[in-house]
Order: structure tokens, then C-alpha cells, then sequence
């Protein structure tokens, strides 16, 4: 699964702390593209999904834009 | 699952107010930014399983409702940023042995060399004068110490 944020919104660093707080349930990297930062997880998404109430897209997010505003 | 999305004029808010604004909706919904910080943003809100039912019906106008209160917020904290930074430089002064109760230049004077450092003197030193410079009164004597405060009260009490 990829990720993908807004660089402009979404600093690295903050996505990197995102990653740093979600690392104990699948590996991560995390890295620049084309005008944003991608987060590769690795794991199947069904299995991502059930260790995060349903939505590990949705809680990586939401952690990376209150990294972001911090 | 119910989605609404806003979009932004982020110099009518302020960016920060856009990110407060968002943080108060974290525990309910799902919230991704797209655009551009210099100009709109998309804010997108997906609201979560366990989340009311009846917030979809709501979900827009009370994250407009958020956002004007934190565009207020912002602008608030940055008006009063001054005389908080006055209240806090006042309270360490004091915790480091300027006496309270002082006026504001007096109690710039030089506290022991060994207690603060010069440059942290400095510091004070300017933001008291600028304090007092920009209206430093304190009508509501909320400078004034507890002892005096009690010691008049007791005056005028006279049991």
C-alpha cells in the first residue's frame, strides 16, 4: 500500500513521525515523489485495516496532520 | 461512509487556524489537506464508523463553524501574546528572586548575576520596558501581591 501526501502540507518530518508511531504494526518507508511524500507500507490492506479500527489509511493520515500541524 | 469536503481560503483563515480547525475533528472523522497552503485547500472529511449518524447531516457547517472560531483564536492569542509573555517574565523573575510588586522598570533591575544569565536579563529587561511602553497599567491590580491585597482588605475589615 501507498500512501501518498501533499509535501506542502504534509512536511516529511511529520509524515516520518507518523510512520514512527504506526512502525509496530507493519514496516514502513517512507520517501519523496513528484510533489509529495510517499509512505510505502508494506502488508495486505484487509490486515493494516483490522489493527486500525477499520482504517489504517484514515488513522496514518490523521496522525501525519497532527504531526504536521504540531 | 459520509464524506463532505470544504474548501478553504487559507489567507481569509490562516493556516494555523485550518490545522486547529482539522485537530477538532480528528476522534470523528477522517481528515486529509490537498491544495495549496498559499492559497485554497480541500479539506476532505470522511467521518468514521463509530461515529453519531446524525453528525453527516451536520458535519460540513460545524467545520465551518470550527474554523472561523480558530481563525478567532489564533488572532486572539496573537493580540494578548505580549502580556502573556509579560505575565510569564514577571512569575520567573519572581521564582528567581525579584521582589513581586515592584513596578514594572524597578523590577527589571538587575537580579543577581548568578540567578540569570545576560542575555536572559536583557530579555526581560526589554519586554517589561515594551510592556510598559504599550499600556502596562494594571487596573484590576492584578500585579499587586497577595500579602498587600490582604494586608489593605484587613485594614479596612478592623475586627
Amino acid at each position: 500500500m501507498i500512501i501518498r501526501f501533499d509535501a506542502q502540507l504534509y512536511p516529511r518530518k511529520a509524515v516520518e513521525a507518523a510512520a514512527r508511531a504506526f512502525e509496530d504494526i507493519a514496516p514502513m518507508r517512507v520517501r519523496e515523489g513528484a510533489g509529495g511524500v510517499e509512505v510505502e507500507v508494506q502488508g495486505e490492506s484487509a490486515e493494516l485495516d483490522a489493527a486500525c479500527d477499520g482504517d489504517f489509511e484514515g488513522e496514518f493520515a490523521n496522525q501525519a496532520l497532527w504531526e504536521a500541524g504540531r | 461512509m459520509s464524506e463532505i469536503t470544504s474548501e478553504v481560503d487559507v489567507p481569509l483563515y490562516g493556516l494555523e487556524a485550518v490545522y486547529k480547525a482539522c485537530y477538532a475533528f480528528l476522534e470523528r472523522a477522517f481528515v486529509r489537506l490537498e491544495g495549496e497552503p498559499a492559497g485554497r485547500i480541500t479539506v476532505r472529511l470522511r467521518l468514521k464508523p463509530d461515529a453519531p449518524a446524525e453528525l453527516a447531516k451536520t458535519l460540513a457547517g460545524e467545520f465551518e463553524n470550527e474554523l472561523l472560531h480558530q481563525a478567532l483564536r489564533t488572532k486572539v492569542a496573537a493580540s494578548n501574546q505580549k502580556i502573556r509573555e509579560y505575565i510569564v517574565t514577571r512569575a520567573l523573575a519572581s521564582a528567581e528572586g525579584v521582589a513581586v510588586g515592584q513596578a514594572p522598570a524597578a523590577a527589571a533591575a538587575p537580579p543577581p548575576a548568578d540567578v540569570l544569565d545576560e542575555d536572559l536579563e536583557k530579555e526581560i529587561e526589554k519586554l517589561l520596558a515594551e510592556v510598559e511602553r504599550e499600556g502596562g497599567e494594571d487596573p484590576l491590580k492584578i500585579a499587586v501581591p497577595w500579602e498587600e491585597k490582604k494586608a489593605s482588605g484587613r485594614k479596612g475589615g478592623g475586627k
